[in-house]
């Protein structure tokens, strides 16, 4: 359900972020306000039944203040506090980003090598996933020793496992006549 | 209530007859035969017979035709109690016969239900004998292929871990490098 209500909200500040022509620069203003919501404090507080509605709209605007939010977005954050809805900020970032990333032909991954790839290497396999998926790949690296060799993408969910550790474990299992070994 | 009143009467009169027959022998004393005596004494023996007949007789008459319907009667009745007795033993008899014949019969079913019992009985022993000897062997089987798998995974475990102590020495750059085209080439559509 606040999936739902967090997506209606998100495709009107799309809609709004079109017209002006500031998709990204919205975007990058939503991302600040989820690590903002993300912090337990400040999400409790944005939370509180208690508030009253001069009190949440005077906090929305400390708030775009404080990280000097364009007009747009504050009054977002005012339509979101009038309507009890600032507890729902990380979910619309997540929305807005989707949304977007559909309108801009984009897919998100996340590349996970046991060494940090060199640039060729993240090159080549950004390149890869990007002919696999048909859309402009925007990738996020991480490090992971465990996976001992290799790497593993995940493309906004699906998952494509070229560590040796899964070669590994692969390997174990078709010995162990397909018996788990954990 | 009629009669002993008769019989009152009957006996007050032979007494003056008596008394009169004894005056008439004082008076006359051992002259001849006596007759006034012996006249006196045929009146009482006819008043004697007179009322023995009068009373006593059909008294008599009544308690022998009673006696004599009450003994028919009895021999009557044994005769229908014989008659009876007899027509039971008869049914009891048929009856014993027929008993005997349905005891044979019975006892033949009997014995045919027995065998038949105990035919299924061992055929059951049989099955569940059978069942018992596949469920033995289907366990031991089960156990063997569960230690040898369990055999398999240990040494499969055994084999990543060494593969696992290894590969951080044993893997350079290059093999990394690789591993990512070999991925890159997975990836790649066909």
């Amino acid at each position: 359900m606040s999936g739902s209500i967090a997506r209606r909200y998100a495709k009107a500040i799309v809609a709004v972020a079109q017209e002006q022509n500031a998709l990204e620069q919205t975007g990058d203003e939503l991302r600040l306000l989820r690590a903002l919501a993300a912090d337990s404090q400040i999400a409790r507080g944005l939370a509180n039944p208690l508030l009253a509605a001069t009190a949440r709209r005077g906090l929305a605007r400390a708030i775009a203040e404080q990280l000097t939010l364009r007009p747009i977005m504050r009054n977002f954050l005012c339509l979101l506090a009038d309507h009890r809805r600032l507890d729902q900020l990380g979910e619309i970032a997540d929305q807005y980003q989707k949304i977007l990333d559909q309108q801009l032909g984009r897919v998100r991954a996340t590349i996970t090598s046991a060494a940090p790839l060199d640039p060729e290497q993240a090159d080549a396999v950004i390149a890869a996933l990007a002919r696999q998926t048909g859309h402009t790949v925007l990738a996020e690296q991480r490090v992971n020793p465990q996976l001992l060799g290799g790497v593993v993408v995940d493309v906004e969910g699906t998952v494509y496992d070229g560590s040796l550790r899964a070669q590994l474990e692969g390997l174990a299992a078709s010995i162990a006549g397909g018996r788990s070994l954990l | 209530m009629k009669r002993p009143g008769i019989a009152v009467a009957l006996a007050a009169l032979a007494m003056p007859a008596v008394a009169l027959a004894a005056k008439v022998e004082e008076h006359h004393g051992a002259h001849g035969v006596p007759w006034a005596k012996l006249a006196f004494s045929t009146i009482n023996l006819g008043i004697f017979l007179y009322i023995l007949r009068r009373f006593a007789w059909p008294v008599l008459r009544n308690w022998t035709a009673e006696r004599r319907t009450a003994i028919a009667d009895a021999l009557a009745q044994a005769e229908r109690a014989k008659r009876e007795a007899e027509a039971l033993r008869a049914e009891w008899e048929r009856r014993l016969d027929r008993l005997g014949g349905e005891l044979e019969g019975m006892l033949a079913q009997a014995r045919g239900d027995i065998a038949a019992e105990r035919d299924q009985i061992l055929a059951a022993a049989r099955r569940t004998a059978e069942a018992i000897r596949r469920d033995a062997q289907r366990t031991a089987e089960s156990e063997i292929r569960n230690a040898q798998e369990a055999l398999r995974a240990e040494v499969a475990k055994q084999a990543l871990a060494i593969a696992e102590g290894l590969a951080p020495q044993r893997l350079t750059p290059a093999d990394q490098q690789r591993f990512v085209a070999e991925f890159v080439q997975q990836v790649e559509p066909r």
